[in-house]
């Protein structure tokens, strides 16, 4: 009964110019197939009626993903979320990254699913959203008007909107280079352990200074508990140029301010209250978790 | 490159033949399978990427048919639950399924035997939490998959003693 | 070699696994049409309009026919479920009166090339609703000023049934109550030293067979023109009688096929307006048509099942015996009653009093209309509540009087010298040991240890939950005389049609229909120890109603190994009976001095004197001398079973779990069970069967549930939103078994399909309210989520302790 996929065109770009012509070209009606595990759940369900649908699977130069010159992460758009949770590189100087691919959707769906989509797709519960926010990733979007760069903590703007026009390619997103003192983490929670949306997630980064006491900077990302993912900057404020071993406290008053910052809804998953509570007990756990990674990489 | 308003074609390898093909780019890839190839072993059990009934092996991981269009799979290799049986003889992996009890009505477990061979590609010897998490992409409503895991773990131990 | 309890490997295996299994959507026949069908988008509407000129104009759609086409075409189907005071005995195909009610509920069908044709023609249709107010509760449903769903009946409860033991009740439909000492219910209660009264809330739930609903519909020119249909069912003569009724059609002229099922659970015993729309169109355009239900449909129209809401009272002294229990059950049956009527609901309260040694028991069923999906069928028939509810109030009140659950459950079991044991309700349990098969779980995991570990982890911030729970499940439906008495229109008895062919193998036809349970193999091994052969010679034929004998109610209520194993044994003992007596005239052996294996019947202690098992039966198909004139040719004998008794079979198990209060999830620790099903024929597929069920069970109490807004619009449409386990949320289970035969089955064997999920519900329910019951919080309201176990522990939710002194 459901099944109301409407006809539509498929183009097949060779390249990024191609693709970025092929969107110019058609209406705000068009939509780009990445991995397709959420815009062919969209058309199945009739959630998404689009007239074309540009289909990067030929583009070879947005494959994969790589360390650039400086140590920083260039993941392609059409890098998968199989690649970054098995990828070597990532799991030594982006563990953060690692964790988010581990949790999201089913073995296979990781296998097609690419990280850029996950992020255009900009569900308030996106997987990647936060910990790239704490790492302070970037967005590159090319068009024909040129290519820009977005901080994916500005991509998202609420429940699958985001900052891309239609004639828009997210081509790549850029993570620094890991900084010394500075650790990472991720934390979420799910009811049926794999292969379900989040209640929370959060992620943390936290720079330590010399000492390893100070909390030099500190970023605190939510999702799953607003209408897009964000930064909680009254808790960052608790910590930053704090001295973390003076007060134990600290910590828990941070993530309860996370907590406060947090406006979710209730839905048939959780109540309000209990994606409330439970903000606080993944951004606590991600923050230690981020502190404990900093001190590893004292150098 | 576009094709509004007429058929795409799609050519790709299943099971190590080659099919040239013309489909409505709206076309599921599960749907080209089972009713373009009448390869219907391939199952819908959900048709939005929950259940894994539909799994396949598309360039040598798994992916689920269901939430991938027809068109998508230009150029690509895939194999399905038809190729894994070699002159009638049982893959060692669906001949563990079968003395472990790992199927009652059997509508899962295509899906499940694509998984499994995946999984125990990239990782030979499983521990019980390794092969819970990595099979619970895929839905099994009859066994309560605790036969689903001890088939797993005699074909890994079967595929050890082919090496 | 005996082949009944051995474990022979599955026969229906290797298509399976090669991907050539034939399931109703692999089905492809020249010419085929594909439709779809219109359903309603709200929950309480009058339709004011229906307009389909655009869809019938989309070029490729070959027929629309929507409400007004079909309201005088059909007969309504029955209700096979009745009971006297039941104010509806029918439901319309599509809504008679115009009149929709719930989301899903199908007005139209649409055929067309292809079935995305189709799908765009649904799109194109428009339907003008005019809006009524919607009920989406049964505590909404019995407000004073609640808006009815069928205004002629005064009110929403659609059927009422009471039972008491004051008065004497015939429960078991045998004609004979003097048996039990009719005890006065309230006078029990107030002569109780305690009583306990709590209202409980159980979770929406569905089968979700992996495989959706679907049929292909045929005027089939190669079987005479006969109407065929192809259909996922469990019950393929059930269909085809309620079939023929609804269409005025001749029974004889329709054959139905349940080809490959990929797995039923109850939800395929009814027959559908679906598959009656999709006959209607093949009737109509003279060309096959197939249906292939989406999950989203399967969401809305497969049958619900499960939701209660419950008043439970118990009455007991001060040492914690059971003194007398009164129910008060309100079904959510959705707009209209399925085919098994007020039955699930029934059935929780007969087998409410378990295996418990108590007297007095009232039980009101209530059976209540809401704007939801109907209610129907699911593997426990409601039974699984009864346990539920029983070993819930026993820990309840076990934690008040400071017993110890277990041992309440150990004061309160009738003793193996008391059995068999009649229930209040009328059950008589056979035979059994209860204590010592609750006494084996506790001694698997050491109970007594494992109690001193809880309270030490308790005392370091730690929450283990320990849970118990015995049950007993009545299954093997029949005999027919009961099934009729207790209003379920349909007969328990099942036939087995044997032969063993002229080169020696054997065919057995059955009417029951293998939707996972594995007849292809248990039945053969049950035939095969009668006629001496391996089971790989025996072939199992069924799922055809051309080809099988007639099946009162199919594979339902875990009826197929008893009764259709029931009726193979006693058949193929005839074949193999006469085969000797045949051989005993060619032989020149005695009959008595002959018996048969592998293949060769031979006299004892002379093995040499003996002809194969094919000789003998090529002899009998050949028409030559049977050396007795009033032997009919052939060897085919066909024997109709119709069981002199109900089976009950039982299981004890225990549960524990660790609780993290500040994720309010738990982790699993032990999950064990011991399993008394009578005489197994294959164990390897009885412990499939068990930890199935467990799962279905299990998932009741920790993720399922169909939820509903106020307005009656489903929240829960897709697999994202309902949470069937995975294997990552599943324990994994220890099984044993202790076999104490059925004595009213010829080989011992009792049913044992639906049990799992009477393991499965009480125990994880206990385990869990044995962990929460450290936060002083009671569980009674189902599943027990996260967010539900959040609120209880933080804010109080919950009951917490009101009984009386």
């Amino acid at each position: 009964m459901q099944g109301l996929m409407v006809g539509f065109d498929v183009v097949q770009p060779d390249d990024v110019e191609e693709a970025i012509q092929a969107l110019a070209g058609r209406g705000p009606d068009t939509k780009v197939l990445a991995g397709g595990t959420d815009l062919l759940i969209g058309l199945r369900f009739g959630a998404l009626k689009p007239r074309s649908v540009v289909d990067l699977a030929h583009v070879s130069t947005l494959r994969g993903l790589a360390l650039d010159d400086e140590g920083g992460l260039r993941i392609g758009a059409m890098a998968t979320v199989t690649e970054v949770e098995r990828s070597p590189d990532v799991a030594a100087l982006f563990p953060a990254l690692v964790e988010p691919a581990e949790r999201l959707g089913s073995r296979q769906i990781r296998n097609a699913a690419t990280v850029a989509g996950n992020i255009c797709h900009s569900s308030p519960s996106a997987e990647f959203t936060p910990p790239l926010i704490a790492l302070g990733a970037s967005g590159v979007i090319r068009s024909q008007k040129g290519e820009r760069t977005v901080p994916i903590e500005d991509f998202t703007q609420g429940p699958n909107k985001n900052v891309l026009e239609h004639s828009d390619l997210l081509t790549e997103i850029r993570v620094p280079p890991p900084e010394p003192r500075t650790g990472v983490a991720y934390d979420c929670l799910k009811i049926r352990k794999i292969m379900d949306i989040a209640v929370v997630c959060a992620a943390a980064m936290v720079r330590l200074d010399e000492s390893g006491r100070v909390c030099e900077d500190v970023r605190l990302a939510l999702g799953a508990v607003a209408a897009a993912p964000f930064r909680a900057r009254r808790a960052e404020a608790l910590l930053r140029g704090q001295d973390l071993g003076d007060d134990e406290q600290l910590l828990e008053r941070a993530a309860a301010e996370a907590g406060a910052e947090a406006q979710p809804i209730t839905d048939v998953r959780a109540s309000k209250e209990y994606r409330e509570a439970m903000t606080v007990r993944s951004a606590l756990r991600a923050l230690r978790v981020a502190i404990e990674r900093a001190g590893e990489r004292a150098v | 490159m576009s094709n509004e308003g007429s058929l795409s074609t799609v050519t790709l390898t299943v099971n190590g033949h080659r099919y040239a093909s013309e489909v409505e780019p709206r076309t599921l890839l599960s749907d080209f399978l089972r009713d373009d190839l009448r390869l219907t072993g391939t199952h819908l059990g959900c048709e939005h990427g929950v259940c894994g009934a539909c799994t396949i092996i598309w360039n040598g991981a798994a992916a689920r048919s269901c939430v991938a269009l027809a068109v998508q799979a230009d150029g690509a290799e895939i194999r399905t639950v038809e190729g894994m049986a070699e002159d009638g003889q049982l893959h060692p992996i669906q001949q563990a399924f079968h003395e472990a009890h790992g199927l009652q009505c059997g509508f899962c477990t295509p899906g499940f035997l694509m998984t499994v061979s995946d999984l125990l590609e990239r990782y030979p010897d499983p521990t019980e939490d390794e092969i819970r998490a990595e099979i619970s992409s895929n839905i099994c409503r009859c066994t309560g998959y605790q036969t689903i895991v001890e088939a797993v773990r005699l074909a890994a131990a079967k595929l050890k003693e082919e090496v | 070699m005996r082949w009944v309890g051995a474990r022979v490997d599955r026969k229906e295996d290797y298509k399976l696994l090669t991907g050539a299994g034939r399931f109703v959507a692999d089905i492809d026949l020249p010419d085929m049409l594909h439709c779809a069908i219109l359903r309603s988008s709200e929950p309480h509407a009058t339709i004011k309009a229906i307009d389909a000129t655009k869809a019938r104009e989309l070029p490729g759609v070959h027929a629309v026919l929507t409400v007004e086409d079909l309201v005088d075409r059909f007969d309504p189907i029955p209700v096979i479920w009745r009971e006297d005071q039941q104010k509806n005995m029918a439901n319309p195909v599509v809504p008679a009166d115009g009149r929709v009610r719930f989301v899903g509920e199908p007005i139209g069908i649409v055929a067309a090339d292809r079935r995305n044709i189709a799908e765009d023609a649904l799109d194109l249709i428009e339907v003008e609703y005019e809006p009524l107010p919607a009920i989406a509760g049964v505590e909404a449903a019995l407000g004073d000023d609640a808006a009815l769903l069928h205004p002629d009946w005064g009110d929403n409860v659609a059927c009422e049934s009471a039972s008491d033991t004051s008065t004497g009740n015939d429960e078991q439909g045998d004609g004979v109550t003097e048996l039990h000492e009719s005890p006065d219910v309230d006078k029990v209660f107030a002569e109780a030293d305690r009583v306990y009264e709590r209202r409980f809330k159980i979770g929406r739930h569905t089968a979700f067979p992996l495989e959706t609903r679907g049929c292909v519909a045929h005027i089939d020119p190669m079987i005479s023109g006969q109407l065929a249909l192809w259909t996922s069912t469990q019950t393929p003569h059930f269909v085809r009688t309620i079939l023929a009724r609804v269409l005025g059609h001749p029974e004889n002229d329709i054959r139905v096929i349940a080809p490959d099922v990929g797995g039923g659970f109850g939800q395929k015993e009814h027959l559908y307006p679906e598959e009656v729309l999709a006959v209607a169109l093949t009737l109509d355009l003279k060309r096959p048509v197939k249906w292939i239900e989406d999950r989203r449909e399967n969401f809305l129209a497969g049958s619900h099942a499960r939701q209660q809401l419950v008043d439970v009272s118990m009455a007991v002294s001060a040492d914690g015996k059971i003194l007398g229990t009164k129910l008060r059950i309100f079904a959510d049956v959705g707009g209209y009653m399925s085919n098994v009527g007020i039955g699930p609901a029934l059935s929780t309260n007969s087998m409410f009093p378990q295996a418990y040694n108590y007297k007095a028991h009232r039980g009101n069923v209530y059976a209540v209309v809401t704007n939801k999906t109907p209610a129907g069928a699911y593997r426990g028939f409601g039974m699984n509540k009864s346990v539920l509810l029983m070993e819930r109030m026993i820990d309840i009140v076990a934690n008040d009087l400071d017993i110890d659950p277990a041992e309440m459950r150990m004061r309160n079991f009738p003793q193996p010298s008391e059995m068999p044991f009649t229930s209040p309700t009328m059950h008589t349990f056979d035979a059994g040991d209860y204590p010592e098969s609750l006494q084996r779980v506790l001694d698997m995991v050491d109970y007594e240890r494992l109690r001193a570990e809880q309270k030490q982890l308790r005392s370091k911030g730690r929450y283990l939950g320990i849970g118990v729970s015995h049950y007993v499940e009545m299954n093997g439906l029949g005999p027919s005389k009961v099934m009729h008495m207790s209003g379920f229109d349909v007969g328990g008895y099942e036939s087995g049609v044997v032969e063993v062919q002229p080169d020696g193998t054997v065919v057995l036809a059955t009417g029951v229909a293998s939707h996972g349970q594995s007849h292809q193999t248990t039945l053969a091994q049950v035939v095969a120890d009668q006629v001496g052969v391996h089971p790989d010679k025996v072939t199992v034929v069924q799922g055809d109603t051309a080809l099988t004998p007639y099946s009162p109610s199919g594979t339902i209520a875990s009826r197929s190994a008893p009764n259709a194993g029931g009726a193979a044994m006693l058949a193929a003992k005839k074949v193999r009976e006469k085969m000797l007596r045949v051989a005993s005239y060619l032989l020149e052996v005695g009959v008595d001095d002959l018996t048969v294996e592998d293949e060769r019947i031979f006299a004892r202690g002379a093995p040499s004197v003996g002809m194969s098992v094919a000789d003998v039966a090529a002899h009998m198909w050949g028409g030559r001398d049977l050396g007795d004139d009033s032997m009919e040719f052939g060897t085919q004998e066909r024997v109709v079973y119709d069981p002199p008794g109900t089976s009950y079979t039982f299981g004890s198990q225990v549960c524990v779990i660790e609780l993290d209060p500040d994720t309010a999830t738990f982790e699993w620790r032990r999950y064990v069970v011991n399993h008394d099903c009578g005489t197994m024929i294959n164990p390897t597929v009885v412990a499939g069967q068990l930890q199935g069920g467990i799962a279905q069970g299990i998932a009741g109490i920790t993720l399922e549930d169909l939820v509903y807004d106020e307005s009656g619009q489903p929240l829960t449409t897709t697999f994202m939103d309902y949470l069937l386990p995975t294997a990552a949320d599943m324990p994994s289970m220890e099984l044993t078994h202790s076999e104490t035969p059925s004595p009213y089955n010829p080989l011992g064997i009792k049913g044992m399909g639906e049990g799992g999920t009477m393991s499965g519900m009480p125990v994880v329910a206990n385990a869990l309210a044995d962990a929460l019951r450290q936060f002083n919080v009671e569980v009674t309201e189902f599943p027990v989520t996260p967010n539900r176990i959040f609120a209880a522990i933080h804010k109080g939710g919950w009951n917490r302790t009101h009984e009386k002194g």
